[in-house]
């Protein structure tokens, strides 16, 4: 089938002092958000930013390699159990923990990747969609290990020497210390040569492949990579709750994932941290409000689902680049204009 | 574990088969004229399930309430090709799919705000003890199951093979392009592909509703284990779907059996892995060669 409206690139096209003024106000910001925040914005800035580690792969796996993973929530779960198992049965220390979590995401991701890796599109979903219900199977049957259905408790907070991070303040810090090295880590891959033999494949897989790129192996690396994001940040998850069960890495929360990243736009890098924070204040601004219209709180819960599903539909059918690629669309414009 | 606990085994696998067969036979289609994996395959078997359930639990005769669950259906999924995935036609296969997605979404948010999320149950078709055949046990909603696969096959093959339209959905799902040159409508192929696939799949709700509870989180599981049958027929052809669906059964059924039941539901997902490095194409045979 033509591809007549396929999703279009950003070019990196900023200049230097544009740069580093807009580094400059994204730092000052984060600086001084826990204080102008309060605590419980400050807690939900921790989880935007665990969130947008996991979005970042895999925008990188959807925008430029252009398979849709339905199992991100998997690997977070991954790298959330491993960290819990790690640290509980076996009193490991939390940052060897995370490692080994980052080593398994990655070691998973690469058998089924390798399965898949020459495979179309919609087999490579499927398949991390099966693989999603299997492994929360696994999660609940092997009681012994992940506690079942009633889940894990205990999971120490990160600590550096003799302090350990237990207020949402430091949380923030070093998270967002995390995500924005995630964040350049990625900006710099996708514009690097690697970058652009993905996107190549995403545009055509079969000029690609008589270009002489091949195309399985950098499918099976970008997969990978997503799985080692989706995994790092289970790890700091589970480290930040304390507290981890299956019921939180269902399907629900891989489209979740998808969601995220297809609000702020498959387009660019930078699309993940803005669906991310997007989509967790419409979800908080959901919880808050619709109980008030609907008067019973129950009803809650499959309206957020509803909205998901309405909003994927939506942003697919009329903004299918996403926040950052509408935003490109009007500076075009009006670029034009002048 | 003798031979009789394995015919056993082996006929329960048949009429489930039966079911998966006449899902990926909706898959296949969609999938053959609208170029997309129908994400919300399953979600149709779960309204026509759920809406069946709650017809009879509200008074409704059950033959009736079946019918018209499997119409609900079919026309929610001349909907979802209407407002969802005709309007983004043009675009590429990544926001198809996604598009697809979020229809499986939508539909399993609604079914859960209208139903709720307590499991239904629908009355069998056939009631009365099941029915003993040279020592194998075999409950009397199987016969059904197994009666209605054959049927709608039957229907299938003469509608494909028989008529005027059945051959121009065919020529669709072969070539797109070149049906168009030949007098017909892609787009109304593509509405028709949805029909058809929606209401096989409502079929599939009906049936299934009485053995398993409906719930509204139903279509996941029973979604992609019609995909996995697709594959193993290699996702081109429908005599191939309806292969691939008996053998899914058969194999689902006795792996359950023989080694654990507690991971069922994996066993599906196995096969699609080892489908998948083994013989991408499907295993029986068909042309080969890529569509560009």
């Amino acid at each position: 089938m033509e591809n007549r409206n396929e999703v279009k690139m950003l070019p990196n096209d900023l200049t230097i002092t544009k740069r580093i003024g807009y580094s400059l106000f994204v730092m000052v910001f984060l600086l001084f958000a826990p204080l102008l925040l309060g605590s419980y914005f400050t807690g939900m800035f921790v989880l935007m930013g665990i969130y947008t580690i996991a979005a970042v792969g895999l925008t990188l796996l959807m925008g430029y390699a252009g398979l849709v993973s339905l199992a991100q929530a998997s690997f977070w779960g991954i790298g959330s159990y491993v960290t819990g198992i790690a640290t509980t049965h076996f009193e490991w220390n939390i940052w060897l923990s995370i490692m080994l979590a980052i080593i398994v995401s990655a070691v998973v991701a690469g058998i089924l990747g390798f399965v898949t890796r020459n495979m179309e599109g919609h087999y490579f979903t499927l398949a991390t969609l099966g693989f999603g219900i299997v492994l929360n199977i696994i999660l609940v049957e092997e009681g012994d290990w992940t506690g079942g259905s009633s889940g894990m408790t205990g999971i120490p907070s990160l600590s550096f020497l003799e302090y350990s991070i237990n207020s949402e303040t430091a949380w923030f810090y070093l998270i967002w210390a995390v995500t924005i090295l995630v964040l350049l880590l990625f900006r710099n891959l996708v514009h690097s040569n690697w970058g652009r033999n993905l996107r190549s494949i995403h545009s055509s897989s079969l000029a690609s492949s008589a270009m002489g790129i091949n195309t399985g192996r950098f499918r099976l690396q970008a997969f990978i990579l997503s799985a080692v994001t989706g995994g790092l940040s289970g790890a700091l998850y589970s480290s930040y709750m304390g507290f981890i069960s299956p019921a939180v890495f269902n399907f629900e929360m891989s489209i979740k994932f998808v969601l995220m990243v297809v609000v702020g736009g498959l387009v660019s890098i930078w699309g993940a941290v803005i669906g991310v924070v997007v989509v967790m204040l419409l979800v908080e601004f959901l919880r808050d409000y619709l109980p008030l219209i609907f008067h019973h709180s129950s009803a809650a819960g499959a309206i957020e689902i509803i909205f998901f599903g309405l909003l994927l539909i939506i942003m697919m059918i009329y903004m299918p680049g996403g926040i950052v690629g509408a935003i490109e669309n009007l500076r075009m414009k009006w670029r034009g204009e002048q | 574990m003798d031979i009789t606990d394995l015919f056993q085994l082996l006929f329960s696998g048949l009429s489930v088969g039966g079911i998966y067969a006449l899902i990926a036979v909706g898959f296949v289609t969609i999938y053959n004229v609208n170029g997309v994996i129908n994400f919300a395959q399953g979600e149709f078997v779960m309204i026509a399930a759920m809406t069946a359930a709650s017809l009879v639990s509200a008074g409704t005769p059950l033959w009736i309430s079946a019918v018209i669950a499997v119409i609900v259906a079919a026309l929610v999924g001349v909907l979802v090709q209407r407002l969802a995935l005709h309007p983004a036609r043009l675009n590429g296969d990544v926001v198809l799919l996604i598009i697809t997605i979020g229809v499986s979404t939508l539909l399993r948010g609604l079914a859960l705000m209208i139903w709720g999320s307590n499991p239904k149950t629908l009355p069998p078709f056939m009631k009365g003890e099941p029915v003993n055949v040279l020592e194998i046990v075999i409950p009397r909603q199987d016969f059904f199951i197994a009666g209605i696969a054959v049927v709608m096959m039957v229907l299938l093959f003469l509608f494909f093979e028989k008529t005027m339209l059945g051959s121009a959905l065919r020529a669709c799902m072969m070539n797109r392009e070149v049906s168009r040159l030949l007098g017909i409508f892609p787009n109304r192929m593509a509405l028709l592909s949805f029909l058809l696939g929606a209401a096989l799949a409502g079929v599939v709700g009906i049936s299934v509703a009485p053995v398993s509870l409906a719930t509204y989180d139903m279509g996941l599981l029973i979604g992609l284990k019609g995909f996995v049958a697709a594959v193993l027929g290699g996702l081109v052809s429908i005599p191939g779907a309806v292969l691939g669906g008996i053998l899914l059964g058969v194999l689902e059924s006795l792996g359950a059996g023989l080694v654990s039941s507690g991971y069922k539901d994996a066993i599906a997902f196995l096969i699609l892995l080892v489908v998948m490095v083994i013989r991408p194409q499907g295993i029986f045979r068909v042309k080969s060669g890529k569509r560009v």
